[in-house]
This record gives structure tokens, sequence and C-alpha cells, in this order.
């Protein structure tokens, strides 16, 4: 009788010879699950301009990438905690005193649009 | 001996007796760098002057800390004091940092040297360092081949020997897939265990810098000068830190090594029969090999590409091109401002992951993927849970193929690359890339991964069976001389 290891690799060897995978049966799956309207309202939320060339490569993008990942649906998760942190540390606490020094002229000297410590962008308010 | 071929332990003996001085070792570095990297293009930025003025203050430090003089290259992801710090983008093509990270600060007060900056994916998303703005970093065993990614950069500078040792930063196997194509040793720490301040940040609850090197012995060098608790990162564990180098010495009797059959489906044959072999040597060595069940292991892959891209969409906001970073000379509102900016300063592959991540966040999506994937990620941290509790350590290769041609692999096809790693920045664990062979002059890696903070006995298991072999010491036939 095999011991536990020898089975284990028996079906390693096994796993190999079933060659493709299950896990890439996915792929096979090309219906576009994103539409065009729905990507530029994804693009206004994350504040992109995505130009006409680019829209239908995005579409086909998204679509592949949303119908690879919605495998997930496919379990159970009833009564499961979501896990968004990998360690359950508590978070630091530290008491209230600055310990920075103060380096605003270096972070001013990263834009060449500062005037008198002020970051200058156009015109926000229209003129009346 | 040429000196690129010589372990960190033996660069440090030779700067004890004097055999060789700061500027010297630092000035050797830099001209295989400038011979050599024209063929990889593995490194981003490389400022002479500064080089060479910390190898000189580092003199002082040799024979008071171990790798004092020892030059070090540091993935473009992470701040290095007035040195430009781009992140492989046009976004920030101009950008220098304006402090150092806390891994930089320890690795300084230590005196490493730092040599420069590495390529990799643009803000690190990808596994081939094909998209970056400066170009692709090419794989030093074969210049038609990936290196691996996102940080390729710094796997291909070490396998070439342009730097004894290199800064890598891993959110879904960024430090092990590279390492494992470019035959080098790499770990992605226990979440927590090195800081992340100054890194920037791509997927906050699963990015971790790490080191990259030859050997195990120089990985446990690496981490001893820059692992640590840091205040200035609300996720860094304030744990004792343990010895690194003293753990080498670690006994193969009795460990129990987990096998997990899903990390073998659709494997390429070959890497299958080496990753066997590994486990037949650590088994003579009296470990016992224990099947064990990661039942939602295959869900890793679709969590991670749900949980890494919403985490990004978020941390990427702040370039906005008002404070730094590109700024659009075409935007007449505040709104074109951000816009055009951040159209002109990402590349195709960012924009996809921040759009992506922006819809799974989005209203009416967000409990269907992003709290679903989470939950996935606490099923898949809890497999692993209840595997630690029978063994000590799962041995896994670390990529399904050798490195891919550049060009080959789209999407989807490239997302795969790293089926067999994303899980353990899910599940916060440490991990380790370590050479096991090589298949048609490929190398490959296996992998190991341990509970949380059981870096120290990765590194000592590696380092055992680097002892008995020297997959670990061939190096790539162009960069040899």
């Amino acid at each position: 009788m095999p011991s536990v290891e020898q089975g284990t690799l028996l079906k390693i060897i096994a796993g190999i010879m079933n060659y493709p995978l299950k896990w890439l049966i996915f792929m096979g799956i090309t219906a576009m699950s994103i539409k065009e309207q729905e990507i530029l309202d994804v693009a206004k939320l994350a504040n992109i301009h995505i130009g006409d060339d680019e829209l239908a490569c995005f579409v086909s993008d998204l679509s592949a990438i949303l119908d690879f990942v919605k495998q997930i649906q496919t379990v159970n998760t009833d009564n499961v905690t979501p896990m968004a942190s990998p360690l359950n540390n508590s978070q630091h606490l530290r008491t209230d005193k600055v310990t920075e020094r103060d380096c605003r002229e270096q972070a001013e000297k990263l834009s060449s649009h500062v005037e008198s410590h002020l970051y200058k962008v156009p015109k926000v308010i229209e003129s009346i | 001996m040429s000196i690129h071929k010589l372990s960190l332990s033996a660069l440090q003996q030779k700067l004890t007796n004097k055999e060789i001085g700061t500027t010297e070792l630092a000035k050797y570095y830099l001209s295989r760098i400038d011979k050599l990297d024209g063929n990889i293009n593995s490194f981003i930025t490389v400022d002479k002057s500064s080089v060479l003025a910390e190898a000189e203050n580092a003199q002082q430090l040799v024979g008071k800390f171990p790798l004092a003089g020892i030059p070090v290259a540091y993935k473009d992801n992470l701040c290095t004091h007035n040195l430009k710090m781009t992140c492989a983008s046009k976004m920030l093509d101009n950008f220098i940092a304006p402090y150092d990270a806390t891994l930089v600060t320890n690795a300084k007060a230590q005196g490493l040297v730092t040599l420069g900056k590495t390529n990799m994916d643009e803000f690190a998303f990808g596994s081939s360092s094909e998209n970056s703005y400066f170009g692709a970093v090419k794989n030093p065993w074969n210049l038609e081949k990936v290196p691996g990614g996102s940080s390729g950069g710094s796997a291909a500078s070490v396998s070439a020997g342009l730097t004894p040792m290199a800064i890598g930063s891993d959110t879904g196997g960024s430090i092990r897939q590279p390492a494992a194509f470019c035959g080098i040793t790499g770990l992605k720490p226990t979440y927590g265990m090195v800081s992340r301040y100054g890194l920037t940040a791509f997927a906050s609850s699963l990015d971790q810098a790490g080191p990259m090197a030859k050997s195990a012995e120089d990985i446990a060098l690496i981490m001893d000068a820059i692992a640590g608790y840091d205040k200035k990162d609300s996720t860094s564990s304030n744990i004792t830190k343990p010895n690194f180098h003293a753990s080498l010495k670690q006994s193969i009797e009795g460990l129990k090594i987990g096998l997990v059959s899903e990390f073998f489906q659709g494997l390429n044959n070959a890497i299958a029969e080496k990753i066997i072999n590994l486990y037949r040597w650590y088994e003579k060595q009296g470990a016992k090999l224990i099947d064990i069940n990661l039942q939602h292991l295959p869900l890793a892959i679709p969590c991670y590409y749900i949980i890494a891209p919403a985490e990004a969409s978020s941390n990427l906001s702040r370039f906005d091109g008002v404070r730094y970073g590109h700024r659009s000379e075409r935007a007449k509102s505040l709104n074109e401002l951000y816009q055009l900016s951040r159209a002109e300063g990402f590349g195709m592959e960012v924009k996809r992951r921040v759009l992506a991540g922006t819809y799974t966040l989005s209203h009416g999506y967000y409990d269907a993927y992003f709290i679903k994937a989470q939950k996935i990620r606490r099923l898949i941290a809890n497999d692993f849970s209840n595997a630690f509790e029978e063994v000590d350590v799962i041995i896994s290769p670390t990529t399904p193929t050798t490195a891919f041609n550049i060009g080959e692999k789209k999407l989807i096809d490239s997302y795969l690359a790293d089926i067999y790693t994303s899980c353990a920045n899910l599940a916060g664990l440490p991990a380790l890339s370590m050479p096991a062979g090589f298949i048609d002059s490929m190398p490959i890696g296996a992998q190991l991964i341990g509970p949380h903070f059981s870096d120290a006995k990765l590194i000592g298991l590696c380092h055992q069976y680097q002892l008995a072999h020297d997959e670990h010491l061939v190096q790539p036939p162009l960069f040899s001389e």
C-alpha cells in the first residue's frame, strides 16, 4: 500500500497528465460583459480621460478581466467575515505630538507651478 | 575570482581585510553597469557621484556592520533621498524623492551603498517588466525572454552580477517570480516584517518589500540590515526581530513538509520533476512529506485580481497632476487637469487596473466583487492556518513555466504567471523562491511558504539545500566574466 507521500506524488503526476488544467477553463469565455458607456462612467469616476481610439480596447480588456474574476461567485461565503488585512494587528497609536520636520519647501520643489506657497491650477471660479 | 561572483560574506571579508576599498568596489560595479546594462536595461537611474560619495563615507563603517561598503540596488518604487523615483512611469519621470524609505534609512545607517534604481513594471503592475515607460527589461539568461516582474530589474541586475544585492517589492509574486526566472534567491517577508514607509503603495494590504540576492545566506544578511518595526508604518509588526544570519543553521530532521497537489495541476512536466527531486532531497535529510489540502487555492488569482486593482485604484488617486508628477499642458479646467494628466502620465496596464478597481469598488458592484473577494481571501488564509497546524513549511514550484518570450503573453495569460505566488500575499505569509535547476538552459524556482514570522526558518531551510547544491552559483554565460 503506498504511503501518504507516495499517494500525493502519484496524484501530482496524474494532474500533469490531465493537462490542460482546470484552472484555465474560464479563459474560453469571450462575451463582452461591460459596455462602452460603463467604461466611460468608470473613467469619469477614476478621473482618467479615455480617447476614442482606446475605448474599444478597454471594453474588451475589462470584459476579459471581469469574466476571469467572476469564478469567485461560485463559492458559498455565507457567514464568512471579509478579510481586509493579513495580520490582526491593532492600529498603532501615538501621543498627539509633532515629530516630523517641516518639509514644505522641499515638497514645493517637486512642482513648477507654485507661487507664494500656493499651487496654481486652471481657473475654477468663472469671473463675472 | 571575479568580484561579482562573490557572496556578501566574501565581499565583507575582502573589505575587512582591506583587500579592496569601498570606493574601488563601487567603481567595479559602476563599470559593469556601464559595460553590460545596455543588454538588459535593468537600471533606470545610476548617479555615479552620489554612489562614490556614499561609498567613501561607508569606508569608516567597514568592520562595524556586516554589509558596510557593499552596494545595493533598489527597485524604483522605493524612495531614496535626492534620487529620482519614477516607478517606471511617465507620471513620475521627474520626481525626486524628498526622503528615504525606512528600509533605505536602515541600510544607509549600516553603510550599504545605494548603487541605483532598478527598472520594473510601471507602478509594479505586471509579471514581465515589459510594462515600463523606460523599455522592457531582458533576462540575462536569454535576451529574448522576460526576466519576470514586477521586480524584473532587481532580479536581472543581481543575476547579471551588476549589483551584489537588490531590494524588490512583492504584491502578488513580484519578488519570487522574477527571482525564479533569473535564477536567484528572493524573499517576500511576512507582511509587516519590513517597513513599507517610502515604498510607493500599489495594494497596501498585499505589498511587501524584500531582498533579492544570489543565496539564502545573502538574503539573511540583508534581512538583518533592513527588517524591523517602524513606527512610521502603521502595519509594521512590533515583534522581536530575529537574528536571520544566526538562524541559517536549521535542522531538517523531523521537518514536516506540506505537499499540495493543487500546485501541480497543469504544471510543466520537467518543472514538476525538479520539484519532486527537491522533496526527495529534504526527505533524505529526515523531513516528512505530508499531503495537505488548500481547497480554495485555485481562487487566489481571481481574488487577487479584484483586491489588488481595487486598492491600487484608491492608492493611485494621489496622482492628480497638481503637487507633483506629470501635469498636462492641454488642460483648460481643473477636471481636465486631473483627467488629462492621468491619461497622459499612466501607461495602458495602469489605466486598465485603475479602471477595473474603480469598477469593482463602485456602487452596485462593491458587495458582489470587492467584499466577496475579501471573504474568499479569508477562506484562503484559513486554509493556510489549518495547513500549518499539520506542517512546518509548504514547498511548491514558484512558477508554472520558465521565463517566456518578450511580447508573448497577453492580459489574462500574463496574470496567470502569479498563479502559485499570490496566495502568500493574500494570507500575509513569508515565501521564498530558490533556484531549483535548469530546463533548456533557463532557471526554475522552488517556493517555500511558511507560517507568519517564520521568515528566518525559510531562509535557513533554503540555506541547508544550497550548502549541498550549486544551482544558485551558476551565472548566465553572457555575464559570467
